[in-house]
């Protein structure tokens, strides 16, 4: 149909009043200031100009709304909202050198604008376009078979993939997949579901199609089903398109089977204690002098990641000197990852590490480490993993550490705990790994199986 | 006059030949070559990235928060089959010596299979492990035990069917040669903690070296102080690291000195980064003659480590690398890269027969990982190392016949479509079992996963967004996934 065709021009046509019309408007504003003359001389032109064409808008708009495909309440609003602003053009145009009216028919019809403007963008991109928030996050399933099909499966991915355009907002092709009723009934060109008979089914059919094929849905360049998507999709209609049984009601083949594990949440959330633990806030860079020291002893005092002023120290088997003592004191805000393994001299270290109380992680495995070192970790209020093995710390030293509301992993493998002498309800909410594992030894680990002679 | 001056200018402009112009333009062009290797974005926010010439290996802090420090990648060259390890297939035993269907022959390649192949039941008894409840064979009794600690990848899939150029594509990114390996992205990203020994060490058992040959760990168009340092694991871990006899260190401090002012005023004139490799690479041989020997014997461990990994000090064997590899890890090395051949189980004699010579494969490692996962977890080690195992692709659910005649032994041929890795540590979420395989084990059908996403997944664990870490050559910036890669999410939580 022609006019149909010729309403497709709408959106091409919507922006020539509005650039004509702003572009009026700032040369309205700028010529308080300068160029009087030369502005009031182009004005009428331009305000001609923009009256055209939204003229032109209108007409081309009105034959698109004949479409149907657009929800026809909101047509309306943007229909005579659009319909005032041409209208208000021609009140500019007689009032545009009058004090009073022109100032106000100035601004009347700019903010009209944006109104129309804004309408229309909600009527191509949805209502929901223009907001800060970004996607919300989808509620996950976390058990699939007692999960609701059309609910908890179908019914969201409608709504991210097909509401678009076939819903309250628009219904192309007379289709609206918003609500069972709707989506029984079909549109334009057929029914998208007939239960069972998923040959009858457009909505089979077409997401089925390859995706260059021009009546695949989604169409081209908007966001397509995943493959899983497509699968469960097809088996819902497939298996009676009921819109209220469970998962666990439907016959599964192993592929479906595979298909609805990936809707599922990993029942595993339970978290690993991270190493990537730094705290939340940024901080301020610390001191480069004092970094340049250590780093001339030779140990490593390295930012955690590239954007972040959090510093791992790695003492590298050097004992440091009073001056790198005071320099890692310098940087206590900093310093969140420490390794003291292999040093000879750990103890020393006591005093210093008990002031640097942003630390989360602590090695200090492989070391003379002692339940004299332990009392000064009592401040290390922010300590997550503390790594105890092969030191000389007993369980005495243990004690310090009880209070530590953070700590969740204590390696003691080869240090000089008593596990008899360990109560582990003193540390309900710490790991205290005692290490000790061993491997046996099979008789297959050392023998071959020989093929048969 | 003017029209003088003018042809004496076309004149001047003839004698521009080509031979001129690249003769003027040597140093004006090496000169560009070297300002975009040395100086490239000196400002940019990622600057600490770009490596330093004057120190390659210094240590440079990663993108984001690293979960992991360092990475042991075991590589079981030749492909282990994953129908007799961890994808367990009920369904595959019924149809057991039946003729393959045509829909998994059409279109299809294999290296080998031609004709109608028969259909083949797993040789192994599976059972569930742990709270996970993964399914891992009687082939592997041991890492059964530590089931909860690992998470697999049951659906991996690859493009390619043969060896060298799989090993290629899962260790380089790509196929073809003459890209960097894995590990030599890592020492590029991030550097060396340690002084003392490289940052990248590659140990091979097995009896030979894996298909794709020493490529697989080399520095491609990366500086090559970043390729893998391939140490034996017998006898010295390196050739010649001890002064030869009355050579003392002192006379060999001073040789070394003396060579690299040499090379120093050699780079002052020509500017060759590959200069400053070998300056550096002379220091860090000097340093490692005191520290190799110490960290690299396994000797000095206590017996009932040895007995913990199933090792026999003064052999080469896989074992002995997976503990010399821990060794190395807790010494600060990034990546420690094993190589052990043998996996290649087609079928044509007992060594590659899935029920003799796989499961003496199986018995060879299975007791070194087991061990390797315990003991960085009681030395507090595992959350900050990750442990990656896998071969370059899989096996596929037929038996092999070779030129359309069965096979002596049971075997299975190559198979790109789908394929078991596994991981541990490192921040990856313990007891998950990702992807799926159809009911036969012969393709991926959900949860795919391909070598550069497990790139992607490695490099995110040691804090690079693996799009970012480049590097530009010939006028392009390369990275590891080529133009690929996503992070396996649902392993790194």
């Amino acid at each position: 149909m022609i006019t149909e065709f010729i309403g497709k021009f709408h959106p091409l046509l919507v922006h020539l009043p509005i650039g004509f019309f702003l572009l009026a408007f700032f040369l309205k504003v700028i010529s308080f200031w300068k160029n009087k003359e030369s502005i009031d001389a182009i004005l009428p032109i331009m305000l001609i100009l923009s009256f055209l064409a939204s003229v032109f808008s209108s007409i081309t708009g009105f034959l698109l709304s004949q479409s149907g495909e657009y929800d026809v309440e909101m047509v309306d609003k943007h229909q005579w909202s659009g319909i005032a602003f041409t209208a208000l053009i021609l009140v500019v145009y007689f009032f545009r050198n009058n004090a009073k009216m022109g100032i106000v028919s100035w601004i009347g019809s700019t903010i009209l604008l944006m109104v129309v403007g804004h309408l229309g963008g909600s009527l191509t991109h949805g209502e929901d376009f223009l907001s800060i928030q970004g996607e919300v996050e989808k509620a996950r399933i976390t058990d699939i078979q007692n999960a609701k099909v059309y609910n908890d499966l179908v019914q969201p991915i409608l709504e991210e993939k097909c509401y678009s355009c076939h819903s309250s907002k628009k219904q192309k092709g007379n289709l609206r997949l918003d609500s069972p009723e709707f989506i029984l009934k079909g549109g334009k060109e057929g029914k998208s579901v007939v239960p069972h008979q998923t040959e009858k089914s457009l909505i089979s059919k077409r997401i089925f199609m390859p995706e260059g094929e021009e009546e695949h849905m989604p169409p081209k360049g908007k966001p397509q089903l995943t493959e899983a998507e497509t699968k469960v999709l097809n088996w819902w209609i497939k298996e009676g398109a009921s819109f209220d049984k469970l998962v666990k009601d439907f016959n599964q083949t192993p592929e479906i089977k595979a298909a609805l594990i990936s809707f599922q949440s990993s029942g595993n959330d339970e978290k690993g204690p991270k190493i990537s633990n730094i705290p939340e806030k940024e901080v301020e860079a610390g001191s480069e002098q004092s970094i340049a020291t250590l780093k001339k002893s030779g140990i490593l005092a390295l930012p955690v990641a590239a954007n972040s002023n959090y510093l791992l120290i790695n003492l590298r088997n050097i004992d440091p000197s009073d001056k790198d003592l005071e320099a890692l004191k310098s940087l206590k805000k900093q310093i969140v990852w420490f390794n003291a393994s292999n040093l000879k001299n750990a103890d020393l270290l006591a005093a210093t590490l008990g002031d640097l109380d942003e630390i989360r992680v602590l090695h200090l495995n492989k070391t003379n480490f002692s339940d004299k070192g332990m009392a000064a970790l009592k401040n290390l209020k922010h300590l997550q993993i503390l790594n105890l093995a092969s030191t000389a710390v007993t369980e005495k030293g243990l004690e310090n550490i009880k209070g530590l509301s953070e700590l969740q992993k204590v390696y003691l493998y080869q240090s000089k705990v008593r596990f008899s002498k360990l109560k582990m309800a003193d540390f309900p909410k710490i790991k205290l790994d005692t290490g000790g594992y061993s491997v046996p030894t099979l008789v297959t680990d050392t023998s071959l199986v020989k093929p048969p002679m | 006059m003017d029209k003088i001056l003018q042809e004496a200018l076309i004149r001047q402009l003839e004698k521009e030949t080509r031979r001129n112009f690249l003769k003027g333009s040597f140093m004006g062009l090496g000169g560009l070559a070297l300002s975009s290797i040395l100086g490239c974005s000196k400002d940019s926010k990622t600057a600490q990235n770009i490596f330093d010439p004057q120190n390659p290996l210094a240590p440079r802090p990663p993108h984001f928060v690293p979960r992991a420090k360092s990475v042991i990648y075991l590589h079981m060259a030749g492909a282990p089959s994953q129908l007799e390890l961890f994808d367990y297939k009920p369904e595959l035993a019924k149809l057991d010596g039946q003729d393959c269907p045509q829909s998994f022959l059409e279109g299809k390649k294999f290296a080998f299979i031609r004709g109608v192949p028969k259909m083949l039941a797993s040789q192994a008894v599976f059972k569930q492990h742990g709270q996970s409840g993964a399914f891992i064979s009687n082939y592997l009794p041991h890492l059964s035990t530590v089931a909860d600690e690992i998470s697999f990848l049951k659906a991996v899939t690859t493009d390619q069917f043969n060896h060298a150029p799989a090993q290629l594509l899962m260790q380089t990114g790509s196929a073809r040669l003459g890209r960097p390996s894995m590990g030599s992205w890592v020492t590029y990203g991030l550097g060396s903690e340690n002084n003392n020994l490289p940052a990248f060490v590659v140990l091979t058992s097995g009896g030979n070296n894996p298909d794709a040959g020493k490529s697989i760990w080399g520095s491609g168009f990366l500086p090559s102080v970043y390729q893998g340092v391939q140490c034996r694991s017998e006898g010295d871990p390196v050739l010649f690291i001890k002064d030869p006899n009355g050579i003392t260190r002192d006379i060999r401090k001073a040789s070394i000195e003396a060579i690299n002012e040499i090379n120093q005023a050699e780079f002052k004139e020509y500017g060759d980064p590959e200069i400053l490799s070998r300056i550096s690479q002379y220091e860090m041989a000097y340093k490692m003659q005191i520290s190799a020997p110490e960290v690299m014997n396994i000797n000095s461990e206590p017996q009932y480590i040895h007995e913990m990994y199933g090792t026999k000090p003064g052999k080469t064997s896989f074992a002995n690398n997976v503990l010399l590899a821990r060794k190395l890890v807790e010494n600060g090395v990034r990546f420690v890269q094993l190589y052990d051949w043998g996996w290649d189980t087609h079928g044509t004699d007992a060594g590659g027969a899935l029920d003799i010579g796989l499961m003496n494969k199986c018995r060879s490692v299975d007791k070194a990982i087991t061990a390797l996962i315990l003991d960085l977890k009681q030395r507090g080690l595992l959350d900050e190392t990750l442990i990656v195992w896998g071969g370059e692709f899989g096996r596929t659910p037929m038996a092999e016949n070779r030129d359309g005649k069965p096979n002596a032994f049971k075997g299975r041929d190559h198979h790109a479509e789908a394929f078991t890795m596994f991981m541990a540590g490192g921040g990856i979420k313990p007891g998950v079992s990702h992807g799926e395989t159809d009911e036969l084990g012969y393709s991926a059908i959900a949860g795919k996963v391909n070598p550069h996403d497990i790139q992607a997944t490695i490099m995110n664990q040691l804090g690079f967004d693996h799009e970012k870490l480049t590097f530009d050559f010939q006028g392009r910036s390369f990275r590891l996934t080529d133009l690929e890669g996503k992070v396996v999410r649902e392993l790194v939580g």
